[in-house]
């Protein structure tokens, strides 16, 4: 019998808005267009979840809860019938110490070629008022180990996140899942040309003459990495480059405000699909500056799509399946990137590749295939409910 | 000896509860709400919820109004199940007021719980990035 799936979230997606989301759609897209019943719930338009856990208590039923919070509702419940999975996103309690670890340059990466190795950063007062502490940290990564536990299986889209859980958990019951689905756009003769090469902006500094260098930045300023890696990109690597910084999407006022007077730095607001081409088709690089976070970061592959070349952190490529596109793509830990000379290999044209690799990892037939790998563990005994009370 | 069962339970099934050292953290699976404890309430609670009935519940440093108060707090919420009357609670003889508060944190989701800022990359731009079906 094909089972029927259930998606769990805390609240209803919004994916124009977040990447987390956009995953959640991209699945439920696949997945109808595949012919599966699918069913989305957001547990707060639900008045009595007891009554809906007593729905979902079905044999014939695929759960999916979607990030902690939709996890800790299913890990936490009586369910002992379906077959439990617990979309995670990301290891959250992991971001939140790089986040801290970053602000306060403390922990263990500090010296590591991943982690931050600049000056600690708390950056303007109400941020650091939001820097999790150690026993937020402590207390995500409980209620994460309970979502692991009380599901059949947890996917992650970083095999390492995967490997994680299953250390821990000391059972294989963490997969890697593909999450996203970034389709290649349509061939274009203005994105497909070929990059110039070698553009050693270290070298050049940044009295050099001729066109400055653009660079943009794809991402909002309500997620804390995304502020934070502009503001370490403008301060510590933009002086030493020269060129512009256009950054695309929401910031707030007030985000905004500490740039104020900064002429090397243009915030466009959100733009549309059309103006969007337009700017990377204008632009030289894509910056992807992350300091911290976790999982695969979506706005790389938005950058892949769009055919620009980028420089990027450790972070911000984690996750991404080997090999990367080299043609399109210049990694450097943060220390590294204002004496980074930026060329590709060999002046290669990076949408080609860029393409390929989506299309290699990134396709729906890929999430599809994931997907299929995920149900094929229901023929395991299915996982029981956790035991209500941990002391007994 | 034979104990009497606790005259205050864990409001299981709706009710789970995770204990830790430091605090624990309840989710009423009824409504969605999340409710945390440190401390002397978590003190409080482990006592409440173990203590067989009739058996006098004492806590250190916490009068015998304001345990009675949490307890009451407890079950009001759907956290404890269970007969109040049923509880002895002390320390007799001693003050009924001073001590420590026992307090109850309640979030109306995880985020809250966690006091986190948003946990999602934000892209914010509607409409974009186009999926192939929308292309």
């Amino acid at each position: 019998v094909t089972p029927r799936i259930v998606i769990l979230e805390p609240s209803r997606s919004n994916p124009d808005r977040d990447g987390g989301s956009r995953a959640v759609a991209d699945l439920l897209d696949v997945l109808d267009r595949d012919g599966w019943q699918v069913e989305s719930i957001a547990l707060d338009e639900v008045d009595d979840r007891g009554a809906l856990l007593e729905r979902l208590n079905d044999p014939n039923l695929v759960v999916v809860s979607s990030r902690p919070e939709a996890g800790i509702f299913t890990a936490s419940s009586w369910l002992d019938q379906p077959f439990k999975v617990f979309l995670g996103h990301d290891l959250h309690h992991r971001r939140l110490g790089r986040w801290r670890d970053a602000v306060w340059g403390t922990g263990p990466e500090t010296d590591s070629d991943t982690g931050p190795d600049t000056a600690p950063d708390t950056g303007p007062d109400e941020i650091a008022d939001q820097v999790p502490d150690d026993a937020v940290i402590n207390r995500m990564h409980r209620l994460e180990r309970r979502c692991w536990q009380g599901h059949d299986v947890s996917l992650y889209p970083d095999r390492d996140e995967a490997d994680v859980v299953n250390l821990e958990l000391g059972e294989d019951r963490a997969m890697r899942f593909p999450y996203f689905v970034v389709e290649p756009q349509p061939e274009s003769p203005d994105l497909d040309r070929a990059r110039p090469d070698a553009t050693d902006l270290a070298a050049a500094g940044s009295g050099s003459s001729g066109p400055a260098t653009s660079f943009v930045f794809i991402g909002g300023s309500r997620h804390a990495p995304n502020r934070d890696g502009v503001r370490w990109f403008v301060r510590d690597v933009l002086p030493t480059w020269g060129g512009r910084l256009q950054v695309i999407g929401d910031w707030s006022a007030e985000a905004r405000a500490e740039f104020e007077g900064q002429a090397s730095i243009e915030f466009s607001g959100p733009v549309s699909d059309e103006a969007l081409r337009a700017i990377a088709r204008a632009a030289d690089w894509a910056i992807a500056p992350l300091r911290f976070g976790a999982g695969v970061k979506r706005k790389v592959l938005h950058y892949l799509q769009l055919g620009l070349p980028m420089i990027a952190t450790p972070v911000a490529i984690e996750g991404l399946p080997r090999p990367l596109p080299t043609a399109a793509l210049i990694v450097a830990p943060p220390r590294e990137w204002a004496t980074t000379s930026l060329a590709t290999d060999g002046g290669l044209a990076p949408r080609p590749e860029s393409a390929r690799y989506l299309r290699q990892h990134f396709s729906r037939f890929v999430l599809r295939d994931a997907w299929l790998s995920v149900l094929a563990r229901r023929s395991k005994p299915s996982c029981p409910p956790l035991d209500q009370d941990p002391r007994s | 000896v034979t104990l009497s069962p606790p005259a205050l339970r864990i409001n299981e099934p709706d009710v789970t509860a995770d204990f830790s050292d430091d605090d624990a953290v309840l989710i009423n699976l009824r409504n969605g709400r999340y409710y945390r404890v440190e401390g002397p309430g978590l003190r409080a609670l482990r006592a409440l919820s173990e203590a067989p009935a009739h058996e006098l519940i004492v806590v250190e440093d916490v009068a015998r109004p304001e345990l009675e108060r949490f307890a009451r707090l407890l079950v009001d919420r759907h956290l404890l199940a269970g007969d109040v009357e049923q509880c002895r609670f002390g320390p007799l003889g001693d003050s009924e007021s001073g001590g420590q508060t026992l307090d109850l944190e309640e979030y109306g989701d995880l985020e809250d719980l966690l006091g986190l800022d948003p946990i999602h990359d934000v892209e914010p731009m509607k409409g974009w990035p186009v999926r192939a079906s929308d292309a």
